[in-house]
């Protein structure tokens, strides 16, 4: 279902007009390239969201009639408040295998804890901190073949 | 423990295969969203405690001219570390555990999305406070050069001692840690709803927490690029922010980011009022999608209002952020309006969750007020850094951050641990901790419009300012009075409480059709869904009363439920 996408496109319609009128009355570059930046997020995760939701794309695509009227029904499908109530949730599925617990979280917490500190302390930490980090992210990946 | 709590614990976990390790190591190793939830709760409550005492000591300080308890460096590492705590080590992570805990439950989900991911920003961001708070016992003492950092102050030239250090890469890695506790929320509601759920039957807390979740997504990342290139100017030779570079930039930069910081502060709190307002008003709530649509829309205008911080820069677009800050106030009242139209004519019963409601209204309506004052740029050159921004900021982030998460606690610690909180003591704490930060703050707006600059720990006699600083002061001791009767009930309730029930308030979304606690897996069954309140759908199918629902007391109430279950 295409809701979770009209979410975002429904922040573009604010967001595209505010970047170009921040700009003109501005002409302040370093507001105007994180302005630009949001849209370019926002568009990369509808991006995502339709990639991984077929049924939301074929939702949205533009359908038959004339030229205004196909414009017109495309905004209304794009934006408009209206949803159908039988569809499932776009990103199907979960965790098949939801995990019991597991001491990577922590680990890998710490390692990457002790490594920023290694940044401010030295390589003598530093270097410590990311074998630790190696060791966990690979604990952390193998787990669930082992579980 | 006593045996009555364990029992309440056992039920909770009656029922499912796969049983958790017990004892610590269930904590430290833990994924289930219930368990994280409950430790980011747990541990950004004791993170505000801690700020909150360094704000005791602040106020002690002011309380008369002269200095008294501390020097002046102190005082400013003090007014540092309450701010950085307050918003970074509290009221972020409690918003964050307050999702975690209720989002999937409100979903019908089993768990999060990513359960490790879930249980690691955890880790991290509890890692990270740590390092900042670290600050204090290196020798040159933490970080003192305000809650934002702004450079120059913050550079290596300024602010050359080890604290500084801490304070940014801790605040780097909580970034990390939030950004990734975004993702993990965006793809549990995007991805985890049960059958019938749809975005427009989402509770409006998961709404809320939804927004929420794009700002720190969005927002998070702007704030850590800015942390790191503070950092390579600090430690390795960098010159993003020194007299070569532009230290303008990083107040665009830490703006962008901390304007949508209050959003994300404020939006789950206006999330949880949405839910309590109409349980405790008997009625459902007044304009769902007007809700949902002023809660994007306050979202997408945060993203375009940063500047406001920075009129007297005054090298901005000052009637710009004038007036995109005004736009704000629209999508707010709205909210206003809807939560008055729902108590409107409704059969209100003020209990602790609705008591603490109406308590952020009036605080967070003043802040906004004076929100809107400052929003203009005029009025802005004129009280910028005095007390009156102290003032504002405090009934905004005090009305949300603390009477709003109140009212939540009030309002789901049954579901949590299966046992009421004391209703009487509640409500001596919330009259006492409104009194007493009336008392504290409201003094404050006269002081800044009598020019007291904020951030100083000292003050003149002669500039007449004694008086009000001591009624402030005396106001702090009634909130941390307030806070002490709070400490004392939960941890009495936790054994003593009576206990509650699956549904003690006669709830409306889905954490209140499993039990309380919630199992591991959190549903045995699902009622159907057909609207945004499918628990009250279902009693008003199976009780037939007329005229909508019943109130009772929790006694009575939770027999209800045991009868509809059975
Ligand atoms: C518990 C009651 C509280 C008291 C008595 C209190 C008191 C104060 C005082 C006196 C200052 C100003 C210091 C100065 O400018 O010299 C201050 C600053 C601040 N407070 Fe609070 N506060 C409280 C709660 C909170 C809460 C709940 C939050 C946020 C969720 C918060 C966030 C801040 C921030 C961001 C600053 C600015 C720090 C800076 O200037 O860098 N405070 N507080
Ligand atoms: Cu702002």
């Amino acid at each position: 279902m295409a809701e979770e996408v009209r979410f975002f496109l429904r922040g573009l319609v604010y967001l595209v007009p505010i970047t170009v009128v921040y700009w003109l009355v501005s002409k302040e570059p370093a507001g105007t390239a994180l302005l630009v930046a949001l849209v370019v997020g926002f568009v990369a995760v509808i991006g995502l969201v339709l990639l991984h939701a077929s049924s939301a794309a074929a939702e949205l695509r533009p359908r038959s009639g004339g030229i205004a009227g196909r414009l017109l029904g495309a905004v209304n499908r794009a934006i408009g408040f209206h949803e159908r109530v039988d569809a499932p949730p776009p990103l199907e599925g979960g965790p098949d295998l939801i995990p019991t617990g597991s001491p990577w979280p922590l680990i890998t917490a710490a390692s990457i804890v002790v490594a920023g500190l290694g940044l401010i302390f030295g390589t003598w930490l530093l270097l410590p901190g990311l074998a630790l980090l190696a060791w966990a992210l690979l604990g952390w990946l193998t787990q669930l073949d082992r579980a | 423990m006593t045996a009555a709590q364990g029992d309440v614990r056992g039920r909770g976990g009656a029922g499912h295969v796969a049983r958790e390790p017990e004892g610590v190591v269930s904590w430290l190793t833990t994924t289930d969203h219930k368990k994280v939830g409950v430790l980011y709760m747990v541990t950004a409550f004791l993170f505000f405690l801690v700020a909150g005492a360094f704000s005791i000591l602040m106020r002690a300080e002011l309380a008369a001219p002269g200095l008294q308890l501390m020097d002046l460096g102190t005082y400013n590492e003090l007014f540092t570390m309450h701010g950085t705590a307050m918003i970074f080590f509290f009221a972020t992570p409690m918003v964050v555990g307050l999702a975690n805990y209720f989002v999937p439950l409100q979903l019908g989900a089993a768990d999060v999305a990513f359960p490790r991911l879930n249980a690691f920003t955890y880790w991290l961001f509890l890692f990270s406070a740590l390092i900042v708070f670290g600050g204090f016992f290196v020798a040159a003492g933490a970080a003192a050069f305000g809650w934002y950092g702004y450079p120059p102050l913050s550079t290596a030239t300024y602010s050359p001692g080890l604290g500084a250090d801490l304070w940014v890469m801790g605040l780097l890695l909580s970034g990390v840690a939030s950004i990734l506790g975004a993702v993990n929320l965006l793809a549990t509601i995007f991805a985890m709803r049960a059958p019938g759920l749809t975005m427009f039957r989402l509770p409006l807390f998961t709404w809320n927490i939804l927004v929420t979740s794009v700002l720190m997504l969005f927002t998070f990342p702007v704030i850590g690029a800015a942390l790191a290139m503070l950092f390579i100017d600090r430690n390795l030779g960098g010159s993003f922010f020194t007299a070569e570079g532009d230290p303008l930039v990083y107040q665009h930069l830490f703006w962008f980011f901390g304007h949508p910081e209050v959003y994300i502060i404020a939006l789950p709190f206006f999330g949880i009022v949405s839910e309590i307002v109409p349980v405790f008003s008997r009625k459902p709530l007044f304009g769902y999608k007007a809700f949902v649509f002023a809660t994007v829309l306050i979202g997408a205008y945060s993203f375009s209002v940063w500047a406001h911080h920075m009129f007297t820069t005054g090298a901005i677009a000052a009637l710009f952020f004038t007036i995109t800050s005004f736009l704000i106030a629209i999508p707010t009242g709205v909210k206003f309006f809807g939560w008055i139209a729902t108590m409107w004519r409704g059969r209100i019963w003020l209990a602790t969750p609705m008591l603490h409601c109406l308590g952020m209204m009036g605080m967070f309506l003043i802040g906004g007020i004076t929100g809107v004052f400052l929003a203009s740029a005029p009025i802005d050159y004129a009280l910028h850094d005095t007390y009156y921004v102290v003032a504002h900021m405090h009934y905004v982030l005090f009305g949300t951050g603390v009477f709003a998460m109140f009212a939540g606690v009030f309002y789901w610690f049954p579901k949590m641990t299966g046992r009421m909180l004391d209703e009487r003591l509640g409500a001596i704490q919330f009259w006492l901790v409104f009194i007493g930060f009336n008392l504290t703050f409201f003094p404050m707006h006269q002081l800044g419009i009598d020019g007291m600059p904020r951030r100083v720990g000292d003050y003149l006699a002669a500039t007449g300012w004694t008086d009000l600083n001591f009624v402030s002061t005396a106001g702090t001791a009634v909130i941390a009075l307030g806070v002490v009767i709070f400490l004392y009930n939960f941890v009495t309730s936790l054994s003593h409480g009576p206990l509650a029930g699956d549904d003690p308030w006669g709830g409306h979304t889905l954490e209140w059709a499993t039990s309380s606690p919630p199992p591991h897996h959190n549903f045995a069954r699902l009622p159907p869904i057909t609207s945004d309140r499918p628990v009250l759908d279902e009693r008003l199918a199976l009780g037939p009363r007329q005229g909508g629902e019943p109130i009772q007391p929790p006694a009575s109430r939770s027999q209800e439920g045991r009868r509809r279950r059975g």
